[in-house]
């Protein structure tokens, strides 16, 4: 492997990173508020995708500005997964929620395979080939695009935990759910709440995504499993540990793939998680969304 | 002793569904079918519903156990009875190894199913990379035109059936016998309440490794009988992500706190995906339909409907008995 190509690994693994930071944040976000794991978040980002791509082909709309129109339909399905479900799931055993959440990601994806087909589709335009060229290292326009969004929606993310009231409350109940309650703050609205930015994200993940990767119904569970491991990695429920654990993520995925196999490099972020395992499982039990 | 006889019960109608479908190859492989997955479900739920380690990665074992058999077979020409313990070693082996690493550090619940998740889809990568074990194209095992006992090689199905129904019932039997023995009893203490069962001296890391051990070998016996009935495995079908999820829905639709609740789950899914499947012209119906029950089941009925049958039946039986309402709220509790 010449340097040339572990510069384009690198830069490739980068843009990876923040695009997989902003789908684990939402899930890392339900997961700190409620305590529930999501198995379905990668199908939303599945029909977030479709979203993108249908504005795209039935109208003609550019996927950056499909943002606008599918992240509030997401945010909305967010409130409507805790209004019918997850409300609901938080009453059962973790097992049971676990269940429900795993039903209803296979649910998502053979509904997807009877609406769509199985077919992969792709947002095709005159940017979609064109790419910037520095030195021995090309970037794809539509990586710097999707790369650019995620970093400004990260950014934001950060802000409203940290800056606004609404935040404040999100880490009350992250922090201590009866101690946020006897303050006076309204549990279940907060729980839609975090629902509907949790999956919402994904609105603004889609439609980008769509425009370097082929959506297929079971594109999603591969996110969802990548998701996973970043958050462990970084502990869960915490912010800063989603942008280290997709940066390992991403990154380590991208040289593999470089240097090894297709194979090789899939199976990557899951040996990194074991190696995590192994080596500093305190991580794991991290839960510092509420600090 | 009750539940000795329920297992007898169970091992009775097995031996009645298999005399059943003797008449017919449809029927004797649907009956394969569902004993396979139903032996899969039972000793999964020896993990999660009788010792509450949820194991998203036991597909990893039905792998290990088809692989054995495949490789063996079709590279070196073994036969099952060489390849059969050799998967079982070696799954027990992969068993103790991911259990030393995930109890040493108290790993429960979602954190257990997920670092199981792990092990299993690296297992996955390695073995669609791997040129010796026939990369995502899967291996073909070697057949010949006459039948073979000692490979394995029949070409009517019920011999397959005989197999895969004594897996079943010794499965069963061995569950029962270990419920109610020191280790069932210790299993369901750390199910309850782990930090509790500790205190009154129950190794806990010993008796979870136990368990995780047993499952994983009688997930690598399936493993290995599907690799003599299908005669092909590939990393998609023993060891997707697929296959541990179907054991969780058939355990949980058919109740996790019962040794034959899965098998119920099994009897009731399997026949009914493969019909849906038959008479249904669109794609994954079957799928939905268990999804939808699966979503349903696990939010109402969260015992599962074994569960929900016993319940109901202890309720009539104490009915007439007001003073009976104790120790029924006290089985219940207990069960």
């Amino acid at each position: 492997m010449t340097f040339g190509i572990f510069l384009q690994a690198v830069v490739s693994g980068l843009a990876n990173a923040s695009i997989y930071a902003l789908i684990a944040v939402g899930l890392t976000l339900v997961f700190g508020v409620m305590r529930i794991i999501n198995f379905a978040h990668g199908e939303f980002l599945m029909i977030a995708m479709y979203g993108g791509f249908f504005a795209w082909s039935l109208f003609g709309v550019d996927p950056v500005m499909a943002i606008l129109i599918v992240t509030p339909l997401l945010a909305l399905l967010g409130m409507a997964l805790y209004g019918g479900i997850v409300r609901l799931a938080l009453k059962v055993p973790e097992i049971n929620q676990m269940a429900v959440t795993l039903g209803l990601s296979l649910l998502l994806q053979h509904l997807a395979l009877v609406l769509f087909s199985g077919d992969n589709m792709l947002v095709t335009q005159p940017r979609s080939t064109a790419g910037i060229v520095l030195g021995p290292v090309v970037i794809q326009v539509t990586h710097l695009i999707a790369c650019g969004a995620s970093l400004l929606l990260l950014g934001l993310i950060y802000l409203i935990l940290r800056r606004t009231d609404f935040g404040l409350v999100m880490r009350a109940v992250a922090q201590s759910r009866d101690g946020a309650a006897l303050s006076g703050i309204d549990i279940a609205s907060v729980y839609k709440w975090a629902m509907a930015v949790g999956v919402g994200t994904l609105g603004v993940t889609g439609p980008l995504l769509v425009s370097i990767l082929y959506v297929n119904p079971h594109v999603g569970a591969l996110f969802t499993l990548k998701a996973f491991v970043i958050v462990i990695v970084g502990g869960l429920g915490s912010f800063g540990g989603v942008l280290v654990g997709a940066l390992i993520v991403g990154l380590a995925e991208s040289i593999a793939g470089a240097w090894f196999s297709a194979s090789i490099a899939a199976a990557v972020p899951f040996a990194i998680l074991i190696l995590v395992l192994l080596l500093r499982p305190e991580g794991l039990m991290n839960r510092s969304l509420a600090r | 002793m009750s539940g000795f006889r329920t297992v007898a019960i169970v091992a009775a109608l097995v031996v009645a569904a298999f005399l059943l479908a003797l008449s017919d190859r449809y029927y004797m492989d649907v009956f394969i079918l569902t004993c396979f997955y139903g032996a899969l479900a039972v000793s999964w739920n020896m993990m999660a519903g009788l010792t509450g380690l949820m194991s998203l990665g036991h597909a990893l074992f039905v792998g290990i156990g088809a692989y054995s058999v495949a490789w063996g077979a079709s590279v070196q020409g073994w036969p099952p009875l060489v390849t059969w313990p050799m998967g079982v070693v070696i799954a027990v082996a992969a068993a103790a190894v991911m259990g030393m690493l995930c109890f040493r550090y108290g790993l429960r619940g979602y954190f257990f199913a997920i670092a199981t998740l792990a092990f299993n889809e690296v297992a996955f990568f390695s073995v669609s990379a791997s040129v010796a074990l026939g990369r995502s194209d899967g291996l073909i095992l070697p057949t010949s035109s006459e039948d073979s006992v000692m490979m394995l090689q029949f070409f009517d199905k019920w011999p397959y059936g005989l197999i895969i129904g004594t897996v079943l019932i010794a499965t069963l039997a061995i569950g029962q016998y270990l419920l109610t023995s020191r280790t069932g009893y210790y299993w369901r203490a750390l199910r309850d309440n782990e930090e509790a069962a500790e205190a009154l001296g129950v190794n806990a890391r010993a008796y979870k490794l136990r368990c995780f051990m047993l499952s994983a070998g009688i997930s690598a016996v399936c493993g290995a009988f599907y690799a003599n009935y299908v005669a092909f495995v590939d990393p998609r079908s023993v060891l997707g992500i697929d296959l541990s999820i179907q054991m969780l829905v058939y355990s949980i639709i058919g109740g996790m706190a019962l040794l034959w609740g899965p098998l119920l789950g099994a009897v009731l899914l399997v026949p009914f995906s493969v019909l849906l499947r038959n008479i249904s012209a669109m794609q994954g119906s079957e799928i939905i339909a268990y999804a939808v029950l699966l979503v349903v089941l696990a939010l109402i009925l969260p015992q599962g409907i074994a569960g929900w049958l016993t319940a109901r039946w202890r309720r009539r039986k104490a009915a007439p008995r007001p003073e009976g309402f104790a120790s029924v709220a006290a089985a219940e509790k207990s069960a």
